[in-house]
């Protein structure tokens, strides 16, 4: 009796397998609106590392974790951490000068993607400065998919602690966002990525303009955090919220401007300040509005 | 009985051309409005609005896209079919008829089929993406092209209110497009205008100014090369320099050189720059107690001054500059007028100091090919 039934009961989960997966689930499930993929589905189509290459590799990089971690503990043990940001002080996050300052960009544009013809890079001026260059293309490849293209980027590669953990950068004891740059006249945007646990948070980028005046001056930029504006996937966002400066990923700046042709943006500094005079938390209306007016 | 009736009715007005047809579809043949009879009888001419009847046309201009909107109005005045379709060709081919955004013709897709009859009057409807009003939220895109964020059609706030339904998607989009426009647009101070300037010598004008707007001392001057003696060019010179500048050019030590020199940038404006000037940044110890002077127990008063003069703008870490200009031709020839000119308008020091120029790009050849010198460094002998 038993090993009969087995047999047919085998066989019909088997089918059922094969046909659908979800057969058996009683409740209703949602599966339209989850992320599959955290990149979207921008896969890397390069082959992976083999065996023996993936044990050098890893062995190269125990030394510098160790090192790293090392840090970390003697950061833990000393237990001296920054307390007090006094005004006008700005802390340099990330500056450029040698080619080691270059590593912790990611530099993409939408040929990468075979989605435009678009090219960028990053490098270094004569005089150390970092110098985001390339050409804006807003020729849209024929392939019946895309429908916009034009646009370069650079990021910064995630935070994260020894052994490649993944962690955010606290940024809650600061307010404006320093800028030291000498752009083209084009305007920039900046984003600053929140990206959480869950699937609906993982596109989370906080927006601001950098507007650049263009020519041989310098100019600092100052942006206040309660500037930004929430926007996923390059939608912005009704239901909007002050950043949560705890819960950074990563800095990035985006030349997408519907005007094609070259663009440079030379940077000196990216830096934080404490502004005590600067109390606005967020410049967006934060009022309940009407259902079904927002975030339908 | 009813059925009988109906059956024969359609046997007679549909006689099938061939009889699979009539056999695979006969469900789908029992009409019983009329207006299914009249289109069947137009036989060819089903589609309400043609997808490509934009693309057929051969004149295009203004004027017949503004045609082509009223004839699909008037065609259908009270049911409008097929207006989604109409709204999304006729906005695909919206630059091909010379369409400028925000011109008001070219809202009229969205003012004709807009109204009040075909809006949902319910939450469900108006979040559904199949009225003229998704056509609309979903050709943003397009819109953006031009430096707006919402579509021409849309801009117009009390369009919006009045032929969008409230409580729909587009609506919300107009107002968090108006919203945001507001906040971002403040610091516009420092973007561009739109549009640009298409005459060249006014961009270049513009160009300048804004460049110069750094220092608000700044007078920006417009020059003919043709007025120096000896000068091969006809051009105008955009040149800009400011009371500080000048001052730096008459402070400048005449041994050393000062460049001219074209920025690798996309838009070719040239600087007359000069070496930066020595950074004195002393590393003083504020928590060094040892070296504690006590005025009272001096006579003499303190010899060295601690107040520095702030250093101008002008005065980079790369080098001092001294005018910016931009040229008609963007040649040696029209650089080296501008350059007399600023000696011309009091600046003498420019005819005792040497030049180099180092234009690292330009639209014209710079240097002659039988030249052996160097490509970039070339020096200009005193006259």
């Amino acid at each position: 009796m038993f090993p009969v039934f087995r047999q047919i009961s085998c066989t019909l989960c088997k089918q059922n397998i094969t046909r659908n997966k979800r057969f058996f689930k009683t409740s209703t499930s949602l599966n339209v609106f989850w992320e599959r993929d955290d990149k979207g589905g921008y896969k890397d189509n390069r082959p992976p590392p083999s065996f023996k290459e993936k044990m050098r590799d890893g062995l190269k990089e125990l030394k510098h974790e160790i090192a790293l971690w090392s840090e970390e503990v003697k950061e833990r043990f000393e237990n001296d951490p920054l307390l007090i940001f006094r005004p006008g002080e700005v802390d340099v996050k990330w500056q450029f000068g040698n080619e080691e300052s270059l590593k912790k960009w990611i530099v993409t544009s939408d040929s990468d993607n075979n989605e435009g013809f678009s090219k960028c890079s990053l490098s270094l001026t004569n005089d150390g400065k970092g110098l985001f260059s390339g050409d804006l293309s807003l020729r849209v490849p024929k392939d019946g998919r895309v429908k916009r293209a034009g646009y370069c980027n650079m990021k910064t590669i995630r935070a994260r602690k020894s052994f490649k953990r993944e962690t955010h950068l606290d940024w809650t004891s600061y307010n404006m966002l320093v800028m030291r740059v000498r752009g083209d006249g084009r305007s920039y945007l900046l984003n600053i990525n929140t990206r959480g646990y869950w699937d609906i948070t993982w596109n989370d980028v906080y927006h601001y303009v950098l507007f650049t005046r263009g020519g041989p001056y310098w100019q600092v930029a100052k942006i206040p955090f309660s500037k930004f504006f929430l926007a996923s996937k390059g939608r912005v966002q009704d239901r909007q919220g002050p950043i949560p400066l705890n819960k950074i990923t990563s800095f990035g700046i985006t030349a997408g401007e519907r005007h094609a042709g070259d663009f440079s943006l030379e940077i000196d500094y990216i830096g934080l300040e404490f502004d005590p005079n600067h109390t606005e938390e967020f410049a967006y209306e934060m009022y309940k509005m009407p259902k079904y007016l927002v975030a339908t | 009985m009813f059925c009988k009736r109906l059956l024969r009715l359609v046997s007679t007005i549909h006689k099938p051309n061939n009889s699979s047809c009539y056999s695979t579809n006969f469900v789908k043949r029992l009409h019983t409005s009329a207006t299914n009879f009249e289109e069947e009888a137009k036989n060819g001419d089903k589609q309400i609005a043609p997808k490509d009847a934009f693309q057929q046309i051969e004149n295009k201009n203004r004027n017949t896209y503004i045609e082509m909107v009223k004839i699909f109005v008037h065609r259908d005045e009270k049911y409008r079919r097929g207006h989604v379709e109409f709204i999304y060709s006729a906005l695909k081919n919206m630059e091909e008829f010379g369409g400028e955004q925000g011109s008001r013709g070219l809202q009229s897709p969205y003012r004709r089929s807009s109204k009040r009859e075909i809006h949902p009057h319910k939450h469900v409807p108006s979040g559904i993406h199949a009225l003229p009003q998704a056509a609309a939220v979903y050709n943003r895109p397009s819109g953006t092209d031009g430096g707006q964020r919402c579509h021409a059609g849309l801009r117009d706030g009390r369009f919006a209110a009045q032929h969008l339904r409230q409580q729909g998607l587009p609506f919300a989009e107009v107002l968090a497009d108006d919203v945001l426009d507001a906040k971002v647009q403040k610091p516009l101070a420092v973007a561009c205008t739109r549009p640009l300037p298409h005459d060249i010598f006014d961009l270049a004008k513009y160009a300048i100014e804004r460049i110069s707007s750094v220092d608000v001392n700044s007078v920006v001057t417009v020059y003919q090369s043709s007025d120096i003696k000896d000068s091969i060019d006809d051009t105008w010179i955009v040149s800009a320099q400011s009371k500080t500048q000048r001052r730096l050019m008459q402070e400048h030590n005449v041994k050393e050189p000062v460049y001219v020199e074209g920025n690798g940038n996309p838009i070719n404006y040239f600087i007359l720059r000069g070496k930066p000037k020595p950074i004195v940044d002393e590393d003083v110890d504020l928590d060094d107690v040892s070296k504690i002077k006590v005025p009272l127990f001096s006579i003499k008063p303190p010899v060295v001054k601690h107040l520095k003069v702030v250093p101008s703008v002008h005065e980079q870490e790369d080098g001092v500059i001294y005018s910016v200009c931009a040229t008609g031709t963007s040649s040696k020839d029209s650089l080296l007028s501008w350059i007399r000119h600023l000696e011309k308008d009091g600046l003498e020091n420019l005819g005792k100091v040497q030049i180099v120029f180092t234009l690292r790009s330009g639209t014209k050849e710079i240097v002659n090919a039988e030249d052996n010198q160097s490509d970039q460094h070339k020096k200009i002998e005193e006259n």
